[in-house]
């Protein structure tokens, strides 16, 4: 008799939980979200591939520059063509190893040899993000970091490549900071900048000093729709 | 079990499930960075005026009080000029805040750390991209010495919340949070912003690293590769949050 109460009560619970868990799974759907805002109770899951590139492309239309760009470097890469069935042949032609995130809009690669990214000057990266617009499934923009350098290599090979960017693109929107070691030996967060500022493209190169860290040498190149 | 203990189970169960969601308001102050808004020079940070005692440490959160400790002082009759105060030199709450706008913009571009702040691009979304601003800009000017205070309500009505109640279930690895810190130096280095006193805001932001990294969350690449490098000081003459962890790519999130 108590075993039979007992699994009644099992069921009644594991049937409440799995509604509960509908209904917590159905507020986080986009039809269910309002509802929780207007409830107060914040939403901890990452934005969707939309929000994030939706969000991208407003932040680099506010930053843009009044030229269209004379070249798109990109690592090798080609913005706006490449899709993610192209990156992974790559990954896999090169040896290297990526996860694919966010719904495949998102590559994520560790300990890229420099040879694999053709045109590109410096040493290897620790890790390359290859982000793909959800809409046209294109790659649309590109971060590279290096850490734990020391200021000598941070600032050689940044000067690498903003000489490799320099003669395609020309002279950079914006610099700031100094490419030296002693520069960016010189104490916490001190930064080094080379930017360009096209209608079209935008390209960041920058060397940080991080507390304790070494330097992060830090890429970033992107497509800027209109 | 009756029907109604029944019942009780499963309402507790309910409220249970709806609090794991994710974290309401939370208004409590945590322990304070102890940052420049108590007095603090942070990370080799010149305060004009008097100075204060060095910087951030501790748990993130900031005070609730107004900071404003470092005062510049105005010279008496035959006296000096004081120098402007780290508030004062961020230009204030207006300058502040176009700074955060600022460093909002470039963290969104990055294909990693976008996704922490993209989903305040719905309306239907609390807090809202502009709560966010608000909240980073009193915390910021709070640290530097201002008048603003820290938790507060925003124009909106959301109330900015400790640093650990906000990040709690975002799942943020070292890697992530060093390279957000990295790029908010850049853009302050980028508005001409003095390096000491980029290195202070960095100590400001460091000082809530514990707070908002997940320890369970791999911070990705090999531990440094060149360690004299990686001892540079954290700080001038106190404690910085910055860790002594590895350095690590946030990879995989």
């Amino acid at each position: 008799m108590a075993r039979a109460s007992l699994i009644r009560v099992s069921i009644y619970v594991a049937s409440g939980l799995a509604v509960l868990t509908l209904l917590v799974g159905v507020l986080h759907t986009p039809l269910g979200r309002p509802l929780l805002a207007r409830l107060g109770v914040g939403c901890p899951v990452q934005a969707s591939p939309e929000d994030v590139e939706r969000a991208r492309v407003k932040s680099a239309r506010a930053t843009r520059g009044t030229e269209a760009s004379p070249a798109q470097p990109a690592l090798g890469f080609v913005l706006d063509k490449m899709t993610e069935e192209d990156a992974r042949s790559w990954a896999d032609r090169e040896h290297v190893s990526c996860e694919s995130q966010r719904g495949g809009s998102l590559l994520t690669c560790k300990d890229v040899p420099g040879s694999a990214l053709s045109g590109r000057a410096g040493g290897p990266i620790d890790e390359l993000a290859l982000a793909f617009s959800p809409g046209s499934k294109r790659l649309v923009n590109i971060a590279t970091a290096q850490y734990g350098l020391d200021g000598t290599t941070a600032a050689q090979q940044m000067q690498d490549v903003v000489a490799s960017l320099e003669r395609q693109l020309g002279k950079p929107t914006r610099e700031a900071g100094e490419r030296s070691a002693r520069y960016l030996s010189g104490g916490p967060l001190r930064t080094a900048l080379v930017r360009y500022r096209f209608t079209d493209y935008q390209a960041d190169v920058t060397a940080t000093n991080l507390p304790g860290k070494g330097m992060m040498l830090r890429e970033h190149y992107m497509s800027a729709p209109d | 079990m009756n029907k109604y203990s029944l019942v009780s189970l499963l309402c507790l169960v309910g409220a249970v499930s709806a609090a794991a969601c994710g974290s309401s308001n939370d208004t409590s102050p945590e322990p304070t960075a102890g940052a420049a808004g108590k007095g603090g020079a942070g990370a080799g940070g010149s305060m004009g005026g008097k100075g204060g005692s060095a910087g951030s440490s501790g748990n993130g959160g900031s005070s609730g009080s107004a900071g404003a400790s470092v005062e510049a002082g105005a010279g008496g009759e035959g006296g000096t000029v004081a120098e402007p105060t780290l508030y004062e030199r961020l230009g204030e709450h207006p300058g502040i805040r176009a700074k955060i706008d600022a460093i909002v913009a470039e963290e969104v571009k990055d294909p990693i750390i976008g996704s922490y702040f993209s989903q305040q691009a719905s309306s239907a979304h609390k807090p809202t991209v502009t709560d966010i601003k608000e909240c980073f800009t009193n915390l910021l000017g709070n640290a530097a010495g201002g008048p603003e205070l820290y938790p507060f309500k925003t124009t909106s009505g959301f109330t900015c919340r400790a640093m650990t109640a906000a990040h709690a279930t975002l799942g943020i690895g070292a890697g992530t949070f060093d390279k957000f810190v990295g790029i908010a130096a850049t853009v302050l280095t980028d508005l001409e912003v003095a390096p000491a006193d980029v290195a202070t805001v960095g100590a400001v932001l460091n000082g809530t690293k514990t707070a908002i990294v997940d320890p369970n969350v791999p911070s990705g690449a090999a531990a440094c590769k060149s360690p004299a490098s990686c001892s540079v000081p954290v700080t001038g003459d106190g404690g910085a949050g910055g860790d002594s962890g590895t350095a690590g790519a946030a990879g995989a999130q």
